[in-house]
């Protein structure tokens, strides 16, 4: 077996045990707990032992479908997978971590979902044939929708799943059908032989805008963007981490492995659409998050307004804006996480999001306030912190192919600063209310070494991105290198 | 037999030295039945109650020439003076079709013990309607489908009528019948125009006959064509022939209605694309569009109408139809891809319906009617709220299940045969129908409700019968496990396709 099987079939295991021996809850949650976490060590080795100036795929596993013809699944990783690999293993054990007390109901289902979910997320990150990917991004849906319907907060927890269910459906279904137009012409799902050919315009332009639509609506753009506050509202807090950390990601990983490389002139026709409608985002989502009272549905705002700028950087068309959002969609996915965590951490204790019944918290919990200080503010992309390089590259970037855009951007980014510091200033500082005489308590062990590794992330890739950013170069240089 | 046919080889030794060997299933099965029959009829004077006996020698008969199907000498081949055909495709479909009996029998079984109804003419009336069943699959002329249609459905108006002292079962029946008859008197029409137009009965003829001249030559095929084939519409209740349906799922009793979801659709889509593909291609530029009218519309309507439904059958009624607009959408693209897609999305159908009608017939227990019933399965009984999920999510074509791999072949088909606007409609229907049956999904899962389960949970514990609970589990697990391991489901479909157009 090798290490990428060991890496996407672990999780996958490790359910099954869970279902199939009889253990006590404590044990069935440290089990998961190391089942969720085994990866982890292995992603990072596959990733630092991946050959930085290599461009093609890296420790290939391949699977025939059918003996005797040359459908052949591959597995492998690259430089672009490796670092989104390894923070869906990192991420995942923080979730089972967020979930630890609070889950009463179902507790091997919750856990068994969130293996499921890590297993079929390694999976898609890492398979490099088309079909699997699509079956894999649906089939994400699957334990994400459950989580979201069970162990949501409240009735509306239905509706909030429903949406999420239905809104990615309807936009993969057109990317189904784009994908059996690309089978009817070329005859392979495998990546390398569909990079290898070639797509008329008109076709091209048609492809180009259902994959648009199933990514759009994954990562998600802004006219397309309904379902995901309310999912991030109503889901739990582990279910919140994942969404704003990975499945939001898969959308802006599908446009880096597959919209950029395989329809490069309809990318070039598209362009100024997917600059407007990012710049849209920015400004709207911005706007909006000043004016929200659930803390949740504020970052979730804040996500939206984040992945605009990834959807620049993307369409900026040159090597700084790809590798800015790689950084950005890595910073991101550690940075919200964290304040998902925050507020988790605050509702487990309180039992709400609304902001008006907070205030003062710094007074009686100091160190929850210092980490929420610190995701707020790299949230607003400060320097040193990931958040901020990501951004950089970005929008310089963004400068280099389109000013205006860029110029509307970053004005669009400033208001990041209003929102994330308000937010902040309303719920630490200030008089105490009275919802925090309940139960005063501050971070407990469990939620601080839930925080420290998210912390210690942000920073050093605010500090020295040089590790990230160097082993993006080459794949990255070659999306450029096919697709404009 | 016929002095008219081209092929008429008269030969008193063909019997014994060729159709013996061939026809030995089909032999073998309505020995199976008359004996059954004679058993049934002998010993039911000694007040034995024989409904489970005889379900229980029906599975095995089953079984038996299941064996010998398998163990047919494989090949082409016509028999009784070329009534009938055989080749990989049919084959296949009917080695499906003998399972899937067998999954109707085992459910039946359960529900048969579970009403104490004491009729063994049950299990007879479903082995003479799988003959039938088998007869239309092989049939090779007009007057053998007919005569196999005509054994399927009259034993079907018997099963639909089955509970004799419900209202609905009654009506249902009656409702089935007249709706057969019709369909049988376009059949008649339709062939006897055919026959009158061209004077050919044997399919064969046909096909040679329509490559040697241009089908407008004849005149009145068109029409003659479109009546005989609206006849198989009516039957797999494609949309301008689907009013009945829901009305006959929800008035006969459960397993009735399993076998009547399953069985039929089988069968019948085999047959369709096998004169469509085989026989009647020639005429391919004149059925396409009305064919992909009707597709599109069986599952426009299916997928919109059963957002209405509060009852879980005539949701189901529903789709079917909107499964059966699928189907006919692939064999309407007049590709291999379409065939290949047809035989894929069979088989997902199948699996998909064992799954939900064995938890359904074990369910019944509890008196399961509308959606709403079901609220707080997934606490009860996480097992069999697994399998429904599994099912339906199957039925919805969602990825990891392998329904998806059928609607995925079907609109591969769809594309490669450039129906372009076709499959959009088909997608965003897979759409609408993901919606009701994550409705279902919802109320399971979603929702505790303490009435009429709750209850009986409580009070029964465990009631699935040893058989019901394996074949919910073995199916529900074949659901996800196909999917990892695809190898199996597209060597079938390969190899059934080459047979049918090689």
């Amino acid at each position: 077996m090798s290490w990428l099987e060991i890496l996407i079939l672990f999780p996958f295991i490790t359910s099954f045990s869970l279902l199939i021996i009889s253990f006590t809850e404590a044990q069935k949650k440290l089990v998961a707990l190391w089942g969720a976490l085994v990866p982890l060590p292995i992603s990072l080795f596959a990733w630092v032992g991946l050959d930085h100036a290599n461009f093609q795929l890296q420790n290939i596993i391949c699977y025939s479908v059918l003996p005797g013809t040359n459908s052949e699944v591959v597995l492998g990783l690259d430089g672009l997978s490796a670092p989104l690999v390894s923070l869906t293993c990192f991420l995942c054990p923080l979730c089972i971590l967020a979930g630890w007390q609070v889950i009463r109901v179902g507790v091997t289902e919750y856990l068994v979902s969130w293996l499921l979910l890590e297993g079929l997320l390694v999976a898609v990150f890492t398979t490099f044939d088309l079909l699997v990917f699509y079956i894999l991004f649906e089939a994400t849906l699957i334990p994400i929708f459950v989580m979201i319907g069970i162990w949501g907060s409240r009735l509306r927890k239905v509706k909030a799943a429903y949406q999420l269910f239905l809104y990615t459906l309807f936009g993969s279904v057109f990317m189904l059908l784009a994908l059996l137009l690309i089978f009817a012409q070329v005859g392979s799902f495998d990546y390398g032989v569909l990079i290898a050919s070639n797509f008329s315009i008109e076709r091209q332009l048609l492809l180009f805008l259902s994959f648009f639509l199933a990514f759009g609506i994954k990562i998600p753009m802004v006219p397309i963007h309904l379902w995901l506050p309310e999912a991030h509202v109503e889901a739990p807090t582990g279910g919140s981490v994942i969404l704003a950390g990975i499945l939001l990601k898969l959308g802006g990983y599908g446009f880096l492995r597959y919209t950029l490389p395989l329809f490069s002139e309809a990318v070039l026709f598209y362009t100024p659409l997917v600059h407007t409608v990012s710049l849209l985002g920015i400004l709207y989502a911005s706007f909006t998050t000043l004016r929200q009272i659930d803390m949740k549905k504020a970052i979730a705002y804040s996500s939206i307004a984040h992945i605009g700028v990834v959807t620049l950087g993307i369409f900026s068309g040159n090597l700084m804006g790809l590798v800015g959002s790689c950084v950005l969609i890595l910073g991101h996915g550690v940075v919200s996480p964290g304040l998902f965590l925050c507020i988790g951490v605050l509702y487990d204790r309180y039992k709400t999001r609304l902001v008006r019944y907070y205030g003062g918290l710094a007074q009686v919990m100091p160190l929850f306030s210092a980490v929420f200080l610190f995701f707020s503010i790299a949230n607003l992309g400060l320097p040193g912190t990931a958040n901020f390089v990501g951004e950089f590259l970005c929008f310089s970037g963004c400068f280099q192919s389109n000013n205006s855009a860029a110029v509307l951007a970053c004005s669009g980014m400033i208001s990041s600063a209003a929102y994330s510091l308000w937010l902040f200033c309303r719920i630490s500082f200030g008089t105490l209310k009275t919802v925090s005489f309940l139960q005063v308590a501050d971070l407990n062990r469990r939620e601080f070494f839930m925080f420290a590794p998210l912390v210690f992330i942000t920073l050093w890739v605010g500090f020295y991105p040089k590790p990230v950013i160097s082993l993006l170069f080459v794949p990255l240089s070659c999306i450029l290198e096919l697709g404009f | 037999m016929f002095p008219f046919s081209v092929h008429s080889r008269f030969s008193y030794f063909s019997f014994f030295s060729n159709d013996l060997v061939s026809l030995l299933p089909e032999i073998f099965l309505v020995c199976c039945i008359c004996l059954f029959l004679v058993h049934g009829v002998v010993f039911s004077k000694t007040g034995r109650i024989l409904s489970t006996n005889v379900a229980n020698l029906s599975i095995l008969a089953l079984v038996f020439v299941c064996i010998l199907l398998c163990c047919s000498p494989g090949g082409n081949y016509l028999a009784a003076y070329s009534c009938f055909f055989e080749d990989d495709f049919i084959r296949i479909i009917k080695v499906f079709l003998l399972l899937t009996c067998i999954f109707c029998v085992t459910l039946s079984l359960f529900y048969i013990q579970l009403e104490k109804s004491n009729t063994f003419e049950y299990s007879v009336l479903l082995l003479i309607s799988l003959f039938g069943i088998i007869a239309v699959l092989g049939a090779n002329d007009f007057l053998s489908l007919y005569l196999g249609l005509e054994l399927q459905a009259l034993s079907f108006y018997t099963l639909a009528a089955n509970v004799r002292v419900s209202e609905f079962a009654t009506e249902a029946g009656l409702k089935y019948f007249v709706i057969g008859a019709v369909a049988s008197g376009f059949y008649l029409f339709g062939a006897s125009l055919l026959y009158g137009f061209t004077g050919c009965v044997r399919f064969s003829d046909f096909s040679l006959l329509l490559s040697h001249i241009a089908p407008a030559e004849v005149e009145g095929i068109f029409l003659a064509f479109f009546i005989f084939f609206s006849s198989f519409l009516f039957k797999v209740g494609a949309v301008p022939f689907h009013a009945w349906v829901p009305d006959v799922y929800e008035g006969t009793s459960l397993n009735v209605t399993a076998i009547f979801a399953l069985l039929p659709k089988l069968a019948l889509f085999g047959v369709i694309t096998r004169l469509l593909f085989c026989y009647f291609f020639s005429l391919f530029d004149v059925w396409q569009f009305p064919f992909v009218l009707c597709a599109v519309f069986s599952f426009v309507w299916g997928s919109l109408a059963a957002l209405g439904q509060g009852r879980i059958k005539r949701l189901l009624a529903y789709g079917g139809i909107s499964h059966s607009g699928y189907l006919l959408f692939g064999v309407c693209s007049g590709t291999v891809y379409g065939a290949q897609g047809v035989v894929i999305y069979l088989l997902s159908y199948i699996l998909s319906g064992v799954t939900i009608f064995c938890s359904l017939v074990g369910l019944r227990f509890s008196r399961v009617r509308y959606i709403a019933d079901f609220a707080g399965l997934s606490l009860f009984s996480p097992g069999v709220a697994f399998a429904i999920a599994a099912s339906l999510l199957s039925a919805a074509g969602i990825p990891p299940v392998v329904g998806f791999f059928g609607k995925l072949s079907i609109f591969l088909s769809a594309l490669a045969g450039s129906l372009y606007v076709g499959a959009l409609f088909g997608v965003l229907c897979s759409v609408i129908s993901t919606f009701y049956y994550l409705r279902i999904l919802r109320t399971i899962f979603f929702e505790n409700g303490s009435r009429p389960l709750g209850a009986f949970f409580s009070f029964f514990g465990s009631y699935f019968s040893k058989e019901l609970s394996f074949l919910v589990g073995f199916c529900a697990v074949l659901l996800f496990w196909i999917p990892i391991n695809p190898r199996i489901l597209f060597f079938i479909s390969f190899y059934s396709s080459i047979g049918l157009i090689g």
